[in-house]
This record gives structure tokens, C-alpha cells and sequence, in this order.
């Protein structure tokens, strides 16, 4: 299954979910949703946005598990 | 012709709705003790296919009362929707059920009327097709929730 490790990343970079959300342009329960694995599907333009704020590449984001 | 909002005829079906529930309710009640009161024999017939066709009814009427709610919160598409659509189709199914057993007792049995027994006939054909569509409606609903939770949890 494919997880999101977004707090490590929020960790990394110092940088509240508040701030992130603001930053995206995303609700915090949406942002809620990502990080706590409820979410179906992630938008190729949410994505890239996140990485933007984070400066980071979609894999340092999501991972997967088996 | 809208069914929710203010201009909606859903408070006044709503209201219909009440007053088949609990008006049905009244007779039920109330049909056993009139025919004791009044000295007549209440029959198998009452006790084993009308009182539980009754309940059977007051079903479908608390589940249809239910997805009025249901529209008014403006959650058509949830779970609670799909169980109410199912214990419909399943209160209609055993309706049919009923309407056949009192068909053969009324024809083998009974000897009535080919007439009544045609009509009891007609009760189960449409008792079970509304069974049907109910039951097709109740996957419908499971399908769009599907979708609806997808597209609610897409970030």
C-alpha cells in the first residue's frame, strides 16, 4: 500500500500542517486526510504544489509498503 | 418539480408519509379489537398474512420517512441511504412472500372467488417487482456512495 510520510517532510523542513495547507492552497482537515492515510487519490496538482512548499521530489512524500 | 428546499413538496410528503405511519399503525392496533368488540372471529388470514403484511408496510413507510430525512440533511448518497433502499426491498420481498402464501390458501383452500385470487396475484407480481427495484435502486446508491467517497477523499 502506498503511504504518505508527510509529517517527516514537515518535520525536515520545521514547517507546521497549518502553514503547508495555507501554502498548497488545501483545507487542514484535507491535509488531515492526506497525512493520516484516509485519502484515495492525490491530485497530480496538489502533489506538485506540496513539493513545491517543501522542496522536495513526490518519493521523499509517498512511499510504499507491503 | 422540486422535492427539498423551500419550495420543495418533500415537507408535505413528509407529512403524508407520518400519517401513513402512524395511521397504519392505529389500524393494526385496532382492527383486532374492533372485530372482538363487535364479536367477530378473527381468522388465520388476519393473523398470519394481513397483521404481518401491515408490519411489512409500516417498513417501507419508516424507511421512505428516513431517506426524506436523508435528503433534507442533503446526504442522499450514504450508507444509511443503501440500508434503508435494502430493508425496503426485503419488507417488499416478504410482502410478495405473504401474498403468494394467501394466494394458494384462498385458491386451494379457501375456494374463493377467481377474481380475488386473480388480484391477490396482481399483489405479488407487484409486491416483488417493487422488490426488485428497490433492491436494484439500494445498489444504485451503494455504487454512487462509492464514487462520492472517492471523489470526497481525491486530495
Amino acid at each position: 500500500m502506498i503511504i504518505v510520510n508527510l509529517d517527516v517532510m514537515l518535520a525536515r523542513r520545521k514547517m507546521s500542517s497549518q502553514e503547508l495547507a495555507e501554502k498548497v492552497g488545501i483545507t487542514q482537515a484535507n491535509l488531515s486526510i492526506l497525512k493520516t492515510n484516509k485519502a484515495r487519490a492525490i491530485r497530480f496538482s496538489t502533489l506538485d504544489k506540496i513539493c513545491e512548499v517543501l522542496d522536495c521530489k513526490p518519493g521523499d512524500i509517498l512511499d510504499y509498503i507491503k | 418539480m422540486q422535492v427539498t428546499g423551500e419550495k420543495g413538496i418533500g415537507s408535505i410528503l413528509k407529512v403524508i408519509l407520518q400519517v401513513c405511519f402512524w395511521g397504519g399503525i392505529a389500524i393494526l392496533v385496532l382492527i383486532p379489537i374492533i372485530l372482538i368488540v363487535m364479536g367477530e372471529h378473527i381468522g388465520g388470514a388476519f393473523i398470519y398474512v394481513l397483521c404481518p403484511n401491515g408490519i411489512a408496510m409500516l417498513v417501507i413507510v419508516k424507511q421512505f420517512i428516513g431517506l426524506f430525512d436523508s435528503l433534507k440533511e442533503n446526504k442522499p448518497f450514504s450508507n444509511k441511504t443503501v440500508k434503508r433502499l435494502k430493508k425496503a426491498s426485503i419488507a417488499s420481498l416478504v410482502m410478495a412472500i405473504l401474498f403468494v402464501i394467501q394466494t394458494i390458501y384462498e385458491f386451494f383452500l379457501v375456494k374463493a372467488d377467481i377474481v380475488f385470487c386473480i388480484g391477490l396475484g396482481f399483489l405479488v407480481v407487484l409486491f416483488f417487482g417493487v422488490a426488485i427495484a428497490l433492491y436494484i435502486l439500494s445498489e444504485l446508491f451503494r455504487q454512487a456512495n462509492e464514487y462520492k467517497s472517492e471523489n470526497d477523499l481525491t486530495i
